[in-house]
């Protein structure tokens, strides 16, 4: 059981990921860009277990928001007082990438799950990461 | 009219006062300028111009400047500055110097000399004098009116001091004052300028017509004017003796001959316009006798017509009683060659002795003029010289005599003299006037003796006679001693002695020669083509030693020595004549001069003669020269030529045996009605005729033949013992063959006759050509080899090296005796690699590219260097290299042919071609050279373009390599290094079509090693007009080299043709900063054209080797610009194509992610509330839609771009397209809280369309206002129609689309520059598939569009 920030700009995407992740007993936050999603993180940063993010969004898209939002003080500051470990666990859900954008996802996030997937893809790689970051 | 002042100003103070003074008075005495000034306040103004004191103040005041200035301004006096130019210059090193002299100053005064001498008359006198004296003569009447005759001087003013008339004229020449002042002598009393002679007129009475003659300039300030106008006109007719004259009497620049003669002239001139004034009918008459003395003296007419003109004119101005002149003979007799009035028979006959006590032997024995007013007294006295019976002309009543010696040039060459009987007749004057006609007759008499002498030698019909005739008389002419005259051989290229007058060198007539290699006076003069005066061999090191101890034994020293070139033509002599005589009667200038007539004229008897010899001939040389045209091989040749020799000789045989140099051999070429056989041969001492001739290597004349049995035999008829002539066939010292011929006879069957001399002359004339063909033959064919193996040395192998080699390792084989060398041309270092040189000579491995090989080089053409041992050239590369090896090998060429190795424009190389003879290159010699040099070029040429090639194709391959747009950059870059250039820049079209922008600027010595690039982007206004050159060289079809004159840039197409361009303002600025501080003054500009489309430009230069642009850099750079401009094309349609299926595949991708991701849960049974269940089916069913409308489109593009779709027409209601496109966007409207307006205007029937494409075709437009539209807005669609046209029109309030931008939102994976940073995804298909539908139904899709507040996409389509 975990609270799960949902980054997705296409509604039906959204949908499906918070239910499946819902199907896996875990309580998803949606965002629908990396604005929207920063100024959760902002509130609710302490209680942000996982973030899954699609990388090509409108507005901020996700290599600009996991930047920003490791760099932010507000949550870092939120994190370490409720002594969690400062970063957010990260699985990026997105299409098909060039070779190069894989490569940099691997650094920046924990894990990468292509779309498209199923409901078991998302709650296997999730519990996976959770499991990982001893969550 | 201020450098009028600026011209006084520069004179000197004294000059300045004089010069004020006397125009000031020249004014007042005119008076022509009365009312124009204020004369009296101008004067009152002016210190006393009679104390001198009064002069410095005036200078010292500065006013004198404002005076001469206002003279000028108020137009009483005029100064013409030629050139408008100040007279004089002030150099930089402050040395003043005269660039013009001429001043004008104009009065009324002119009209005063028609009160003296009728203008006409006048005139032609005065010019005729003056130019024959090239002098200046002024002319001054009794009003003190100087007039200038003629000779250029202009001014003229009118002077007088109160009563004094001061004798000067206003001519200004100021540039003898100067001249006066720079020698120094006459300058104390010499003001305003010099005065050669002055003498009264009016002699012979009119005191009403009296005035003086002036020759020269100004009068001097010594000459005691006042007085001599005073006791002239109170005495009447004043006689100064031409003592007084003496004195003022100017040399600048004449000699003492010419400055008597104008003095002499001027006496004349005096007394004849004297003569002019009393009678002037008569006075005409005279001035014409005079004239045709002068022109008789410039040799128009012939000797007694000319002798009896100066009888006539001598006549008519003494009115003698008796006039004879007499003549030179043998340097002892003086013999009368015209007279007047009965000069005794037996005195014409036997003439004085010039040992003789009589006038005329005095006269001619002591060079000097003789007067005797009254001869009677002259006796009485008992004074030396003695009247001879024989001076007797006019018998015993002799009572006036005047002789003058007749001196032309230092010689004596007879003694004119005038008699009358009446006593006291005769004055100094006339003695001064008898004396300037002497010297005119003088020059005649000597003008016909040269031409009697040359006459005489012109006789002789033989070369030789010709000769030894102008050897023995010419020297008389020159008064030398000895005469030699050497001729050309041009065959050994030596001059030699042809003819002499001196005992000693009588044997070695035809042996003695000078060559380049012996040097000396006599070759220098052959080779300057100049003549050479050697006052003193002594004192001449450079001739020292040269063969002038050989001619003139151990004396030589002492002779002087003057040598004048014979027939120079091309600047070749063909030959020296050369006299020498004593020191101390050295040869003069005027010795030159007559040298100098004496060798064109010898050179044209030689010549004359020469080619009546050859006209002889000329008929067989030109069947000589038919046959050789037309004869193929050096046998047809030679066997017809031995046919036409027997018919020349009237001899039955001809022989011809070319020498085998190789094995030491002659064979038998051709041969005419002989017995050998084609192949025979005879070897040097095998007792052969043939073989004693090529041992002797000279003509040999046999009257029988050794053998007559055996040659009976062999022919097979008797025709007796025959005769015969061998010729050595020599060309270039080099013994070609032998021509043999046998059996003279006269006629043909008649009796024998015998070879003559004259045969020898005419075989000698005809084997020089024959033996210089057999040569050319022979060395045509072996540089034809050589070229043909270098050839093929290249062909096969492809090897430039090896071909070089060859060419130079056997450059002897082609030209005799001559090595050579061979170099590259390194354009980056400015130097010559050596790529070949002759084994046995060596040659430096590297020439820096100064002196000869510059000349040649910059010239573009060969440079012959005729003696290379006094070469200055040659000399500072030994001195500044030094080295042994490099100082013996250029002492070794004694003259060399610098051939540079150019094709086109561009350079190559150079080849050297030596040899150790100076002087030594034969017009062959240069044509072979000539020929090497273009196959050279022609090789290195073929090698550059092979490694340009090479290098092309290198960056073609690498290109290919490149992938991404930023690689495919770089490598076009790196390419222009490897191609071998030092700087690119290069230029994009930017999307909008409007500029050219610099994308890249890089300097590169080599493929790796990049160098700053100081320059800055630069980007050109595509659409400025009009168009600067750099966008003319964008737009054009090919590479175009610029070029930089200032800050205009020249455009050089092909051969450099310069196409001249306007300064292009905003071009110009770019290049400003960039070129001209840069100092790149050539560029190169390339246009890159892919599949027609220009995608940018190539801009190259060379800026550090600055090697300039050839064509080849036209070719190799056109070749890669379509490689680049492809690779550059394909990088960015790579780039297109990429993202244009990265952003279908994401298209396609999100639908199955919610249908995937959907339906597996609801396989899976995670969900199970029915709601959630029904929603996820409707989900699931508007993505399976979103897929298909997708999958419609990339096939419905891929059917458009395969030119395969066509309509499927049905029923269908617009309405209902409409309301099936909104509900396919269902999700994506409420998700962004869009509201959808319908607003149907019209009804619109059921149309026959394609629905399905025309529903694709709304798709698109409503999915792109949905895309670009904010959440919460409002897309409104509105359906019209106009009986013709259906419209369905889609407003949004989106972000809007860039005007520039509208143009391009059809093409095919357009994504507009908003859509890309708004991060909007997109397929950027679904316009152009609109646009391709809506076209197919015969419509057209419209745009209106307003930045930031939306646009309208409005589909017109006919109804059917």
């Amino acid at each position: 059981m975990a609270r799960i920030l949902v980054v997705e700009d296409k509604a039906e995407h959204r949908r499906f990921i918070c239910d499946a992740l819902r199907s896996g007993n875990h309580e998803p936050v949606d965002a629908t860009d990396g604005q929207d999603a920063i100024e959760i993180l902002r509130q609710d940063g302490a209680d942000i277990d996982l973030v899954t993010l699609d990388y090509s969004m409108p507005r901020m898209d996700g290599a600009e928001f996991l930047k920003q939002m490791r760099s932010d003080p507000k949550i870092k500051e939120l994190r370490e007082r409720s002594g969690k470990e400062p970063t957010i666990p990260v699985v990026v859900i997105t299409v098909f990438k060039t070779a190069k954008e894989v490569g940099e996802m691997r650094i920046l996030a924990d894990a990468f799950l292509p779309k498209p997937l199923d409901h078991k893809d998302i709650l296997r790689t999730v519990e996976t990461v959770l499991r990982e970051r001893g969550v | 009219m201020r450098e009028g002042v600026t011209y006084i100003a520069s004179l000197t103070q004294e000059e300045q006062a004089l010069f004020t003074l006397l125009l000031l008075n020249g004014l007042r005495a005119d008076g022509a300028g009365a009312g124009k000034v204020d004369k009296q306040a101008l004067l009152a103004n002016l210190p006393d111009m009679t104390e001198p004191a009064g002069v410095p103040s005036l200078i010292a005041e500065g006013r004198l400047d404002e005076i001469v200035g206002e003279l000028v301004e108020k137009g009483y006096v005029e100064m013409e500055v030629i050139d408008g130019k100040s007279c004089y210059e002030v150099t930089d090193t402050g040395e003043q110097v005269l660039r013009e002299n001429r001043l004008l100053i104009t009065s009324d005064s002119e009209s005063l000399l028609s009160r003296l001498l009728p203008e006409e008359e006048l005139r032609r006198l005065l010019s005729i004098l003056a130019d024959v004296l090239t002098t200046r003569i002024c002319i001054m009447d009794e009003n003190g009116v100087f007039r200038i005759g003629s000779g250029g001087a202009k001014g003229l003013c009118p002077m007088s001091l109160g009563d004094t008339v001061l004798p000067a004229c206003i001519c200004c020449d100021l540039l003898a004052a100067r001249r006066a002042r720079q020698i120094g002598a006459h300058s104390y009393r010499c003001h305003m300028g010099l005065v050669e002679c002055i003498a009264p007129f009016s002699l012979t009475g009119a005191p009403d017509r009296q005035g003086f003659v002036f020759l020269g300039r100004i009068a001097p300030r010594d000459l005691d004017v006042a007085g001599f106008v005073q006791s002239w006109r109170t005495r009447g007719i004043p006689m100064p003796s031409t003592d007084g004259l003496e004195s003022i009497v100017e040399n600048e620049g004449k000699s003492e001959d010419e400055i008597a003669t104008i003095r002499r002239i001027a006496v004349v001139i005096a007394k004849l316009l004297g003569a002019f004034l009393k009678d002037l009918d008569e006075y005409s008459t005279k001035i014409n006798t005079l004239s045709e003395v002068i022109e008789a003296g410039s040799g128009l007419l012939g000797q007694d017509e000319t002798l009896a003109k100066i009888m006539n004119a001598a006549e008519a101005v003494f009115h003698y009683d008796g006039a004879a002149i007499w003549k030179m003979q043998d340097d002892r007799q003086l013999t009368p060659i015209t007279w007047k009035n009965g000069v005794p028979d037996s005195v014409s006959d036997a003439g004085f002795d010039l040992d003789g006590d009589g006038f005329v032997s005095w006269i001619a024995r002591e060079r000097m003029p003789l007067l005797i007013s009254d001869v009677s007294e002259h006796v009485r006295m008992g004074r030396p010289p003695k009247p001879k019976y024989r001076d007797y002309i006019t018998g015993q009543g002799l009572g006036s005599f005047v002789g003058v010696p007749l001196i032309v040039e230092g010689i004596l060459i007879g003694v004119f003299e005038i008699e009358t009987r009446r006593r006291g007749q005769f004055t100094e004057f006339d003695q001064e006037l008898l004396m300037a006609i002497a010297r005119m007759a003088g020059v005649v008499i000597r003008n016909f003796m040269l031409l009697e002498v040359l006459t005489d030698i012109s006789k002789e019909d033989d070369l030789a006679g010709l000769l030894n005739t102008a050897a023995t008389e010419l020297p008389r002419l020159l008064g030398a001693e000895y005469c030699s005259i050497f001729l050309f051989d041009h065959e050994k290229r030596r001059l030699v002695l042809r003819a002499t007058n001196s005992r000693q060198l009588e044997g070695e007539v035809d042996s003695a020669y000078y060559d380049a290699k012996k040097g000396g006076l006599t070759w220098h003069v052959a080779s300057l083509g100049e003549t050479v005066v050697l006052p003193n061999a002594q004192h001449s090191p450079h001739y020292k030693g040269h063969y002038l101890e050989d001619e003139y034994g151990s004396g030589a020293e002492d002779y002087g020595f003057l040598a004048s070139p014979l027939g120079v033509r091309e600047g070749e002599a063909h030959g020296v004549v050369r006299f020498a005589k004593r020191q101390g009667t050295v040869f003069g200038g005027r010795d030159q001069r007559l040298a100098e007539i004496l060798g064109t004229w010898l050179s044209l008897a030689i010549d004359r003669m020469q080619l009546a010899i050859a006209r002889e001939h000329s008929e067989l040389l030109l069947r000589i020269a038919e046959i050789q045209n037309r004869s193929s091989t050096i046998e047809e040749l030679l066997t017809s030529v031995a046919s036409e020799m027997t018919q020349t000789f009237s001899c039955r045989e001809c022989e011809i045996w070319l020498a085998e140099k190789e094995i030491g051999e002659f064979q038998l070429k051709g041969q005419y009605g002989g017995p050998g056989a084609e192949t025979a041969r005879c070897r040097l001492g095998d007792g052969t005729f043939a073989a004693e001739i090529a041992q002797k290597r000279q003509i040999i004349r046999r009257p029988e033949i050794d053998d007559p049995g055996a040659e009976d035999s062999l022919r097979g008829e008797s025709l007796g013992p025959g005769n015969q002539l061998g010729i050595p066939l020599v060309h270039a010292e080099e013994l070609v063959g032998v021509l043999t011929l046998a059996n003279k006879r006269d006629h043909f069957d008649g009796p024998e006759g015998q070879f003559s001399e004259n045969d020898e002359t005419t075989g000698r004339i005809i084997t020089t050509q024959l033996a210089s063909t057999i040569c050319l033959h022979g060395r045509r064919e072996k540089l034809s080899e050589l070229l043909r193996v270098v050839d093929d040395l290249y062909i096969k192998n492809r090897d430039t090296q090896a071909a070089l080699t060859h060419m130079i390792e056997n450059v002897r084989v082609a030209i005799p005796d001559t090595w050579g060398a061979l170099y590259r041309y390194d354009v980056s270092n400015d130097v010559f690699d050596r790529i070949a040189y002759s084994a046995e000579a060596g040659a430096p491995p590297r020439i820096t590219n100064v002196g000869h090989v510059k000349t040649a080089t910059d010239e573009g053409k060969p440079l012959y260097v005729s003696d290379a041992r006094d070469c200055k050239e040659h000399k500072a590369i030994i001195n500044s290299d030094g080295s042994p090896e490099v100082k013996a090998y250029i002492e070794s060429i004694g003259s060399e042919y610098v051939v540079p190795l150019m094709v086109v424009d561009r350079l190559y190389g150079v080849l050297y071609v030596n040899k150790s003879e100076p002087d030594a290159f034969t017009i062959a010699d240069k044509q072979a050279t000539g020929d090497l040099a273009r196959r050279a070029s022609l090789l290195l040429e073929s090698d550059a373009l092979l490694k340009a090639r090479a290098k092309l194709y290198d960056a073609a391959f690498r290109l290919q390599g490149a992938g991404q747009m930023g690689e495919v950059l770089e490598e076009v870059v790196k390419c222009i290094g490897v191609l071998g250039y030092d700087r690119v820049r290069l230029y994009l079209v930017t999307p909008d079509k409007r500029e050219l922008r610099s994308e890249k600027q890089v300097g590169l010595n080599s493929e790796d090693n990049v160098r700053a690039f100081e320059g800055g982007e630069i980007t050109f206004d595509m659409t400025e007009h009009p168009p600067g050159p750099s966008i003319l060289a964008f737009k054009g079809g090919g590479p175009v080299i610029l070029v930089r004159e200032g800050t205009v840039a020249h455009q050089t197409i092909e051969d450099r043709d310069t196409e001249g361009m306007q300064v292009h303002p905003t071009e110009t600025a770019l290049y400003e900063k960039e070129l001209e501080r840069e100092h790149v003054e050539e560029w190169l500009d390339l246009p890159l054209i892919a599949a027609g489309n220009r995608i940018g430009k190539i801009t190259v230069d060379n800026k550090w080797s600055k090697r300039p642009f050839s064509r080849i850099d036209c070719e190799v750079l056109g070749l890669f610009g379509q490689y680049a401009a492809q690779a550059i094309q394909n990088a960015h349609l790579t780039k297109e194509r990429e993202g244009f299926f990265r952003d279908i595949s994401h298209s396609l991708v999100s639908p199955l992610t919610s249908i995937r991701g959907l339906t597996v849960m609801l396989a899976d049974g995670v969900i199970t509330d029915p709601k959630t269940v029904s929603e996820y089916h409707e989900i699931i069913a508007r993505e399976t839609e979103h897929f298909s409308v997708l999958a419609n489109q990339i096939l419905n593009l891929s059917r458009i771009e395969a030119g395969a779709f066509d309509l499927s027409r049905e029923e269908a209601s617009v309405a209902q397209i409409v309301d099936e496109v909104i509900d396919l966007n269902r999700f994506a409207l409420e998700e962004k809280r869009i509201e959808v307006v319908k607003s149907p205007k019209s009804q619109i029937d059921v149309l026959v369309i394609d629905k399905a494409a025309m529903k694709d075709a709304l798709q698109g437009i409503v999915d792109n206002a949905i895309k670009f539209s904010g959440s919460g807005s409002r897309i409104e669609i509105v359906t019209d129609s106009d009986g013709q046209n259906v419209s369905i029109s889609v407003i949004d309030e989106g972000m809007g689309i860039p005007t520039d931008e509208l143009a391009r939102i059809w093409g095919r994976h357009y994504r507009g520059e908003l859509a890309k940073q708004d991060k909007i995804r997109g397929s950027g298909i679904g316009l152009t598939v609109t646009k391709s539908i809506v076209e197919k139904h015969g419509g057209e899709v419209q745009v209106e569009s307003t930045l930031g507040k939306g646009s309208t996409f409005t589909i017109v389509f006919p109804r059917s």
